[in-house]
């Protein structure tokens, strides 16, 4: 027979009967988006604790100059005496290099002593920072008022700060709003621009307030042209053991001698937070095998249904002269039409419905191609495969006994 | 053209065994016009489908065209039923819910006759033959019963067979309707096709150049 007959014949029993059609491709559409909704839920649930354990920083990294190599002995928080040299073109080095982090930021932290709005001296932390931008995203820093920092300040070495709203800003400023008046070191006056919200890093000193500021200008009161530390900040949680090894290899390739810098995680629980994604994924691909195995179980049911409700016809065609092999084949075709109309509109419900429902929940609402593509192909193969059973089952019946079915 | 020794079919269920055909002998040649007779239950329909090659024996020797039909495997057993014989079951066999148009594609397809338009004229060409060209896109179904008779007629012609096996053909049909039936098979017969005919009918007996009477799967 031929390719278009089979085509022909599978295509005229799958909208001759309507009911059937539209229950088998039913079946498969509930079974494809059972496994894809699991997945996307299981993927919204973990993406979303992937953020909560970001805010602890958990993804940092940061590095610094091994002291000891110089024979200094290390003061703990007091990092000015650390002092790293780093430039742009370094920072441009480790991204290039480091495929698995999305944020470099070099800065320098340094106690100082100010006279704040009020005419009191007080001390606070300085941090001045190389790359503004990429700070704000590392320290998941929130601006209440004003602005932050910005590159250009850094380039022209603009005497401007930002300050964390506590309450020692409360102390310095008064109650009036900070934004345009000067904190005083030394001879430097520099401006308030920006409030923003108290930062879960506290850089040591945790009753110290921080102030931000352009690494250019503060460098210069501090006097110095180094920097503290180097904060990284890696894209996903999981990568942080191979962006800690990436990095240890790109500082290594840029500055030599392998023990130059301490490279540490920011966070302890970097173990603990992997436990629990791991433990979130297990759950995912559990729900996923259990909804593959209901929807696949579904999807069998119904083509061996059809396939009986069909053995009359069956024995009719044999009888004037289908061959087993094709048979079968009409058969298989049929389950691979209906396997892949309902594998489509699996996805389409799940990806409509599901993600729009866990979007409207505000978790994060992520559909990745692969979960697509695997949801889709399982349904399709199990389609296919509990198609093949029947289908073969068909093309072995004894057209005399087919004929006499019903 | 055909040739019987001492073919017997046994059927088995879980319960009992029926000897639906006990030792059947029968040569039948090119061109002959034969009723099939005998009460129900006897094996006349198990016979036919032996010698359509829908079954195969239990027992003994089939020979169709010279060939043992134990020694042919299914596909060429499929090739047979659908290029050299035409088979009108007892209950039409159509599928009912298409038209009679793809009722008779269907055989054309197995037989891979191309390109469409070719079927076409074929189909058409048979169903004028019988009488039901204008009710080519009607369902199988929908259509009376004599007319159904007549299209499972002309799919059993389609391909043009050698031998023509008809079950019952008249058996649910007035007389009238009988009569133009057997007209069509006396005229393919007079054209040198073989047709047998299981009949219930003592007149269809009578009509056929020969009759064979079978009882309890013994013919008589
Ligand atoms: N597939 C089968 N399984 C079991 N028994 C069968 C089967 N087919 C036929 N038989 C039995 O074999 C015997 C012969 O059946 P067959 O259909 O050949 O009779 P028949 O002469 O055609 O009868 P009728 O005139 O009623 O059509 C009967 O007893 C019938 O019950
Ligand atoms: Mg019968």
């Amino acid at each position: 027979m031929y390719f278009n007959d089979y085509l022909e014949l599978s295509w005229g029993s799958i909208t001759l009967n309507k009911l059937r059609t539209f229950l088998s491709i039913l079946g498969i559409a509930i079974g494809t988006a059972a496994v894809l909704s699991g997945i996307i839920l299981g993927i919204g649930n973990r993406e979303s604790i992937m953020q909560k354990l970001g805010g602890f920083g958990v993804n940092n990294l940061w590095f610094y100059t091994n002291v000891e190599e110089k024979g200094i002995q290390p003061e703990q928080m007091t990092l000015t005496y650390r002092p790293l040299s780093i430039t742009r073109e370094d920072v441009d080095f480790i991204r290039r290099n480091v495929s698995t982090i999305s944020e470099v930021a070099p800065f320098l932290i340094s106690p100082v002593f100010l006279r704040g709005a009020d005419g009191k001296y007080h001390t606070i932390k300085a941090l001045g920072l190389m790359l503004p931008d990429s700070s704000l995203k590392i320290y998941r820093i929130k601006l209440l008022e004003g602005r932050f920092i910005s590159d250009l300040d850094q380039q022209l070495k603009e005497k401007v700060c930002v300050i964390e709203r506590s309450r020692f800003s409360d102390e310095i400023f008064g109650v009036g709003d900070p934004i345009g008046k000067y904190l005083e070191i030394g001879q430097t006056r520099f401006r308030v621009i920006g409030l923003v919200n108290t930062l879960i890093y506290s850089f040591g000193y945790p009753e110290l307030l921080i102030a931000f500021f352009p690494a250019s200008s503060l460098q210069e009161v501090v006097g110095t042209k180094d920097f503290s530390a180097v904060n990284v900040l890696v894209k996903n949680i999981p990568d942080v053991p191979r962006a800690a090894d990436q990095l240890k290899k790109a500082l290594i390739k840029r500055f030599g001698l392998p023990s130059k810098f301490v490279i540490t995680e920011y966070s302890g629980y970097v173990n603990t937070a992997l436990d629990i994604l791991n433990t979130l994924t297990f759950s995912i691909i559990g729900i996923a095998i259990i909804s593959l195995t209901v929807g696949g179980i579904g999807i069998m049911n119904i083509i061996f249904d059809a396939v009986a409700e069909r053995t009359r016809e069956i024995g009719v065609i044999k009888a004037l002269g289908a061959r087993k092999r094709e048979v079968l084949f009409l058969f298989l075709i049929e389950s691979i039409v209906l396997a892949v109309i309902g594998g489509a509109l699996g996805v389409i419900l799940s990806v409509t419905v599901t993600k729009t429902a866990i979007c409207l929940a505000g978790l994060p609402c992520i559909v990745p191609l692969w979960a697509v593509v695997l949801s889709f192909s399982l349904s399709v193969l199990i389609g296919i495969a509990s198609g093949s059973y029947p289908a073969r089952r068909a093309a072995e019946l004894d057209p005399v006994e087919a004929l006499r079915y019903g | 053209m055909i040739k019987l020794e001492n073919v017997t079919k046994t059927y088995r269920t879980q319960a009992f065994e029926v000897n639906a055909l006990r030792g059947v002998n029968l040569e039948i040649e090119k061109g002959e016009l034969i009723a099939i007779t005998g009460p129900s239950g006897s094996g006349k329909s198990t016979l036919l489908h032996i010698i359509g090659c829908l079954d195969r024996p239990s027992g003994g020797v089939y020979r169709f065209e010279n060939s043992d039909v134990q020694k042919l495997n299914d596909n060429d057993l499929a090739a047979i039923r659908n290029r050299k014989i035409g088979f009108v079951f007892q209950f039409f066999g159509l599928l009912p819910q298409i038209s009679i148009l793809r009722n008779l594609e269907i055989p054309l397809m197995f037989a891979e006759v191309w390109p469409p338009e070719k079927r076409r004229t074929m189909i058409m060409d048979i169903l004028t033959e019988v009488g039901i060209a204008n009710k080519a896109n009607f369902a199988a179904g929908d259509v009376s019963g004599g007319e159904q008779q007549r299209v499972a007629i002309a799919r059993a012609l389609i391909n043009n067979p050698d031998l023509l096996l008809t079950d019952e053909p008249t058996g649910n049909l007035d007389s009238v309707n009988s009569e133009k039936i057997l007209s069509i098979f006396r005229d393919l017969n007079q054209k040198g096709m073989t047709v047998i005919i299981v009949t219930h009918d003592e007149k269809v007996a009578r009509w056929a150049k020969r009759t064979i009477v079978l009882k309890d799967g013994l013919i008589v």
